[in-house]
């Protein structure tokens, strides 16, 4: 159908020959006679969409021309927000992420090619968002955001977006726009799941930044300045002031997540943006953007896919956001042990732990526990001794089904009811007084040596319940044998990751 | 004996075993929230740190402290996300 696109093509040619014709009128018309307008001629044109949207239209346009931005985390949450931000007409964009594009990256962070592998990330998205509107200047920082650095780079930007996949950073990020005085709007994504909200507000001398350049004196006086007026949003320490233990930070590394899923949650994180980046020109009070609600999306949820709470206001006391946090303008943030608080969670589950590990048996029940490594593995493997070899694949379900080692079953880790009883043949050999081998593998060696010593703890305890209801009498069974005696119970140092690196280097990298 | 429904979030899903949500039963005299942990935290151990963090929200709204709780409220267990 080559119609149709000549045609364009003719359009195209004639309407820029319009535009052409349009300037050499300008240039030749007295100033009475010339237009004016909140935007020039190309900008109207190329955003006559948002300029002709009764709810948006040429001075918020002209507002996002202004606006800096500045975006931490250029992965999937950070590639589709920058992207939407900047072909919106963005003025400025600055870019601050340290990792480098790997291929398990470029299914969801969809600003880097398959060419960028092994490229910054900032450079790789740099090049896309140039290439997508040349007007936009984007500046770079190839670094991770740390106490010592987000102050700086936070001020001078009119909104923050919070597209990393780190604790330790969104508190960072979050004390850093709750002191400077910069809205955050925080996104997160993993799974099938997703988080976003609008932290912290403008503070005048911020918001002056955008007012400052603006002509219209009517816009500086409508800013919303006034606390009273507007509820101010708390910051994501008021809303978490206990970080998550380590064990219950799920990471898209470590649990996976469905691409369009951050994809939803970055386009939604830009369309907040630009909310509040125009809400002070918008009328009674502009567009109700997410501050002080927590939108949630599961992308699996059956028929509530999109839900949201009510969030709690911001804490008067709180050490970010707080009087004391504001006025000292962050100083506090350099001499705050971010470390210490972020571990605060995991030191009290691990005394937690210990405590009730105390007087269990702890010795009697490892006995039989052992750790190998994947080369010692591979000796079993290939070399059967009749004595029955269980492999046990505790990693996430999808991974077992990518690549899992012959033989191997899987189980979750978190649930393994009767393991015996789905292999008769290990149980048997158990009777046998073969001593059968159980190992437990996964990606790195972590979640399988708490699986192993969870299982190993689980038939010692049955074993003690059998001894002490012979001891009581209740029984006509004989003794139960010592579970050190029935069976090995080995893991695997390293999992499938040194397996790859030791034995195997055609396993896929799933981690 | 109020019935409560909860709704479990992220973290909190797993550590459940993929339960996207269940009821529980809490006596007439104890049906506040600082019991719903400890109800939440008894069937499922793993809930014990996700509870340290998580919001706590009842009825679409964050709570904090010991709130009581009715027949048929709805609270929501939601542990940040961090992934990006």
């Amino acid at each position: 159908m080559p119609a149709p696109s000549s045609k364009r093509r003719r359009t195209s040619s004639s309407s820029a020959d319009a535009d052409a014709a349009d300037a050499d009128a300008d240039a030749a018309l007295p100033p009475a006679a010339r237009w004016t307008g909140a935007l020039s001629s190309a900008d109207a044109s190329r955003y006559a969409r948002h300029v002709s949207l009764p709810s948006f239209g040429a001075l918020k346009q002209a507002a996002l021309h202004r606006a800096r931005v500045l975006i931490v985390g250029l992965g999937g949450l950070g590639s589709p927000a920058s992207m939407y931000l900047v072909s919106s007409g963005l003025g400025s964009v600055t870019l601050a992420d340290a990792d480098v594009v790997e291929l398990s990256n470029i299914h969801r962070q969809i600003a880097h090619r398959e060419s960028a592998v092994g490229l910054a990330k900032v450079a790789s998205a740099a090049a896309t968002l140039r290439a997508m509107n040349s007007r936009c200047d984007v500046r770079t920082v190839e670094a991770r955001l740390a106490p010592a650095n987000a102050l700086d780079l936070v001020r001078g930007h009119d909104v923050v977006l919070d597209c990393t996949d780190d604790v330790k950073t969104r508190y960072v990020i979050s004390d850093a726009c709750a002191s400077a005085g910069v809205p955050l709007v925080a996104a997160a994504a993993v799974g099938t799941e997703g988080q976003l909200t609008v932290y912290c507000r403008a503070s005048a001398k911020s918001v002056g930044g955008v007012a400052a350049n603006t002509s219209e004196k009517e816009t500086v006086a409508a800013l919303p300045l006034d606390e009273e007026e507007e509820e101010v949003p708390p910051c994501y320490r008021c809303v978490f002031p206990t970080p998550p233990a380590t064990r219950d930070c799920a990471s898209c590394a470590g649990s996976g997540v469905l691409g369009p899923v951050p994809g939803v949650m970055g386009v939604l994180q830009a369309t907040e943006c630009i909310k509040v980046l125009t809400k002070h020109l918008g009328r009674g009070g502009g567009e109700r953007t997410l501050a002080g609600r927590l939108l949630m999306y599961d992308a699996f949820g059956g028929g509530s896919m999109f839900t949201h709470v009510k969030l709690r206001k911001r804490r008067a006391d709180c050490v970010a956001c707080g009087a004391d946090g504001t006025s000292s303008g962050g100083a506090w943030m350099k001499t705050y042990d971010y470390d210490a608080f972020i571990n605060g969670n995991n030191a009290c589950a691990a005394v937690k732990k210990e405590a009730g590990e105390e007087g269990d048996g702890r010795e009697l029940y490892a006995r039989n526990l052992e750790r190998i490594t994947p080369t010692e593995l591979r000796e079993m493997l290939t070399t059967p001794t009749g004595r029955g070899l269980d492999v046990v694949d505790v990693r996430p379900r999808g991974l077992y089904d990518a690549a899992a080692l012959p033989g191997a079953r899987h189980v979750s880790e978190y649930v393994f009811p009767n393991l015996w009883c789905e292999r008769p043949d290990v149980m048997n050999a158990a009777w046998d007084r073969k001593k059968p081998t159980i190992v437990f593998v996964c990606s790195r060696g972590i979640a399988s040596k708490r699986a192993a010593e969870k299982y190993a703890r689980e038939i010692y305890d049955e074993y003690t319940t059998l001894r002490d209801e012979r001891r009581k009498g209740r029984t006509v069974y004989g003794e139960p044998e010592l579970p050190e005696n029935m069976v090995r119970i080995l893991d695997v140092v390293g999992g499938m990751e040194r397996w790859r690196a030791d034995v195997d280097p055609t396993f896929p990298k799933l981690v | 004996m109020p019935r409560i429904k909860v709704l479990y979030f992220a973290r909190a899903r797993e550590v459940t075993g993929g339960l996207a949500d269940e009821t529980h039963d809490l006596p007439d005299d104890e049906c506040h929230t600082d019991a719903l942990r400890l109800a939440l935290v008894a069937k499922h151990p793993g809930l014990e740190s996700v509870l340290r963090t998580a919001v706590f929200a009842v009825n679409q709204e964050y709570s904090d402290g010991r709130v009581s709780l009715s027949e048929r409220d709805e609270v929501a267990v939601i542990p940040p996300i961090s992934g990006g």
